[in-house]
């Protein structure tokens, strides 16, 4: 087995902080998280663009930023995992993580508060333990936190091994997801309470820009000291690969146009009866009616019909059923972005002082938006115009630069 | 954002001053969990007609910070300090206020654009400043802001700053304040138009009452200067019960609101009066007649005694309250330093609570949050003691991590 563990700097999201840290990837994170704020707080407002917005039915900038994120997770696990494996010992290593991660569920657990699952005593015995607990495990813990701890928990067997164990571990996690949403998983994610960002079987798709990560953790950082090496090309080359072939996939989702005469009839219907594998009936009919040119899906980014005109499915691009061709198609758009940020950070010594800020303390920027965001968004209102809302998004922009500013200040990182 | 937090202590560590501060931050945990359950006894909720255990829990807090204040205030007025120390507590102080009205929220939601009128607006920031953001910590960062001025004052003026908070608290309060705070019709209310509207913890004015923990804290400081850990004990049992004897005595005009049978108006007539009692009604009555319930003891109901300013009222901070809890703080404060620093004892479930108290604080708020989601008002004891148990060790073990970090986020 072909060990390669980068290990000449300390991995952001570590513990050990005398290392030097990569300049790129806490640029890349600050940039990930200041997307994340501006999504999570202004895409229900009216006035906000389209394309901040999750619909769940295409790849928007807002269906970005979560990828990224666990792009970032998969880099920097790989290099702190390296690290203590090589410092401490594998044992000393994997009970580290194990133990952090497991603290990281906890935190999820925390600051995803349910609220009351029952009003009074009677009405939580007749729900009993699954009854109470059904609906935060399918939907209200399972967010981002929780996502990115079961995700590195996933990985984490295989984070230390060569890059063609890691690439056969994502390709079994994606055909896993593939076959589990074919038996149950899309229709139930899609189901009241609806899954939030793939639901609790999300962690294998996720697995897909997170080992893209890891796999990017070995060509960025192992050559720190000699950046020429740096295949650039390939890299370039590689993202637009991964894009191309989540695109692909996307196509499928062109099975499920309906047709002109049964719209009406099927108005009320949100979800495909076949959502992953299109029956035959569906192929012969699409291929009729439109030929093999009909089969080419919207651009990225490019919002599809309405649900009237196109069911929903396992192939399009959606951040909440975690579809294989979304996640494929933004861990090649997260290693692009992240080449960017490494060309401009570490070649050419660029660097905004607010995505460090926000970079080094992303859990506590994560938790914190939250809170200021309970604060700020009851005095700006949803349907609030232009002028009022955008002030409402600087004001809460503010708050939480003050705040994680006033940490970095301190020295203060709360670090998983 | 002004809260300090420093990776690094920079003060020499006072060990009965970080175990008190996580004595009371502990208990602080055990009452707001059990604060809201149907089961728990009176002794361990917030009654507002009388002293009980959760009652004693927020002065001990606020008395710790106050020693915290002047220690910390005077080291950094020092000559080789390079910071403004006044500009410094200002600071910090909106930072904590900014920090609580982000914890709590604004109790306030304007569902639609069409909501927003100059006139819901103004109600909005008049309710928050009587009453919707008086949250401990927003209490103790404006507290620290009103008392910036005194921090640096020699202890008479501090002591004389301790009995005119109190008198102009209880002025206030015979004025308009005990019915501004219980929502009653009093002209202040109608002239901001909050008419209704309850306070908790004494609302606005209430942070007179409250600088008084404080200044009492700062006071102790003073006292501690030259003493020996044994004698300082031996001063603040003394001057402890004495304070809090005060408080009881002060507690006592609460009998002279006891609803006489024989007369058919009575409680009309008390009512009217609720601050300032009828002394005439202490005639033909024994001496034991006019001893009040001791503290922890529920006092007689509404229907045989009218609710007044004399209780130990934690809503209103009335001064009863103030003496008798101060009393109380500096008692409880005598054991620790006998105990830790005298003898050298200590827990380090208060070390690590007590060394971050604010960060031990929001995590412990949001953590109860969740685990009440599965822990209703009405849930039986031993369900109730569970999520206690949950909340309190899954609030530990997240401290104790921070601890392991050195990472302290300072009040």
């Amino acid at each position: 087995m072909n060990v390669n563990l980068p290990s000449e700097v300390s991995a952001p999201g570590s513990a050990v902080g005398k290392a030097s840290r990569i300049t790129s990837l806490d640029q890349f994170r600050g940039y990930t998280v200041l997307g994340m704020l501006l999504v999570n707080y202004f895409g229900g407002y009216a006035v906000c663009p389209q394309i901040l917005k999750h619909t769940h039915d295409y790849c928007s900038y807002a269906d970005t930023i979560m990828p990224q994120f666990l792009f970032a997770v998969g880099f920097a696990l790989r290099l702190t995992f390296g690290r203590r494996m090589q410092t401490d010992g594998s044992a000393a290593a994997w009970m580290r993580a194990v133990r952090r991660l497991i603290g990281l569920v906890l935190v999820a657990i925390v600051v995803y508060n349910v609220g009351p699952r029952a009003a009074n005593w009677e009405q939580l015995k007749d729900l009993g333990p699954w009854g109470a607990l059904y609906e935060p495990l399918k939907r209200g813990w399972f967010q981002t936190l929780m996502h990115i701890a079961v995700t590195s928990l996933w990985i984490l067997p295989v984070v230390h091994t060569s890059q063609s164990i890691r690439i056969y571990w994502m390709l079994g996690s994606a055909i896993a997801h593939i076959l589990l949403s074919y038996w149950f998983n899309f229709l139930w994610v899609n189901s009241p309470p609806n899954g939030i960002d793939g639901g609790p079987l999300g962690f294998l798709t996720w697995t897909v820009p997170a080992i893209v990560g890891t796999i990017a953790c070995d060509v960025f950082v192992k050559t720190t000291d000699n950046a020429a090496k740096i295949p650039f090309g390939k890299v370039f080359v590689a993202s637009l690969g991964l894009m191309l072939l989540g695109y692909v996939m996307s196509c499928g989702t062109r099975f499920y146009d309906v047709p002109e005469d049964q719209v009406e009839a099927l108005r009320s219907e949100k979800l495909a009866l076949d959502p992953v594998v299109p029956s035959l009936e569906r192929i012969r009919g699409k291929l009729e009616r439109d030929g093999l040119s009909g089969l080419l899906a919207e651009a990225p980014f490019v919002k599809p019909p309405e649900k009237e005109y196109r069911k929903w499915n396992y192939w399009m691009m959606s951040q909440r059923a975690g579809s294989l061709s979304y996640l494929t198609f933004s861990a090649g758009f997260s290693l692009l972005v992240f080449m960017v940020f490494y060309i401009a950070c570490d070649l050419c010594h660029l660097q905004l002082p607010i995505f460090r800020t926000f970079g080094t303390n992303a859990l506590i920027a994560y938790i914190l938006h939250s809170m200021v965001s309970s604060t700020v968004q009851p005095f700006f209102p949803k349907d609030s115009p232009y002028w009022y809302a955008y002030t409402g998004l600087a004001l809460f922009f503010f708050m939480n630069w003050l705040f994680i500013r006033q940490l970095e200040k301190q020295n203060i990182f709360l670090r998983v | 954002m002004t809260t300090e937090i420093s990776a690094i202590p920079t003060l020499p560590r006072i060990t009965s001053l970080d175990q008190f501060r996580g004595y009371s931050v502990a208990a602080m945990f055990i009452v707001n969990f059990l604060g809201g359950m149907a089961v728990t006894h009176q002794f361990l909720k917030h009654n507002n007609t009388h002293f009980s255990y959760a009652d004693s829990i927020m002065p001990s807090f606020i008395f710790v910070c106050g020693i915290a204040y002047r220690m910390s205030f005077l080291k950094q007025s020092s000559a080789a300090a390079r910071t403004n120390p006044y500009r410094r507590y200002l600071r910090r102080s909106f930072g904590l206020i900014l920090l609580s009205l982000m914890l709590f929220g604004l109790n306030t939601k304007f569902a639609n654009w069409s909501e927003i009128t100059s006139h819901r607006m103004v109600r909005f920031v008049f309710d928050l400043i009587k009453a919707d953001m008086w949250e401990v910590l927003a209490i103790i960062g404006a507290v620290q802001i009103l008392l910036l001025p005194l921090i640096g004052r020699s202890t008479k003026a501090r002591l004389l700053a301790f009995l005119a908070m109190g008198g102009l608290h209880f002025v206030l309060c015979c004025w308009f304040n005990y019915q501004f705070v219980y929502g009653k019709p009093n002209g202040l209310d109608q002239l901001l138009g909050t008419t209704g509207k309850r306070a908790w913890d004494g609302g606005f004015f209430g942070l007179l009452a409250w600088s008084q923990f404080m200044l009492a804290g700062t006071l102790v400081y003073d006292l501690a200067k030259g003493l020996s850990a044994g004698k300082l004990a031996f001063c603040l049992v003394l001057i402890g019960a004495v304070v809090m004897a005060v408080g009881y005595g002060m507690s006592c005009l609460t009998t002279l609101y006891d609803i006489r049978k024989e007369i058919s108006d009575d409680q009309r007539l008390l009512e009217r009066s609720p601050v300032l009692p009828d002394f005439s009604r202490a005639k033909g009555k024994d001496w034991k007649q006019l001893l009040a319930d001791p503290p922890f003891v529920v006092p007689p109901p509404p229907s045989e005694r009218v609710v007044n300013y004399w209780m130990m009222d934690k809503r209103i901070v009335t001064q009863s309250f103030v003496w008798f809890a101060t009393g109380f703080a500096i008692l409880l404060y005598a054991l620790f330093v006998l105990c830790c620093d005298t003898w050298g004892g200590r827990l380090t479930l208060f070390d690590v609570f007590g060394k971050n108290p604010l960060a031990a604080y929001i995590i412990n708020h949001m953590i109860n949050h969740s685990v009440h989601a599965i822990v209703p008002k009405d849930s039986p004891l031993p369900w109730t003691l569970a999520g206690l148990a949950f909340a309190f060790v899954v609030t530990y073990l997240f401290v104790r991590f921070l601890d392991s970090k050195k990472l302290y986020l300072r009040l």
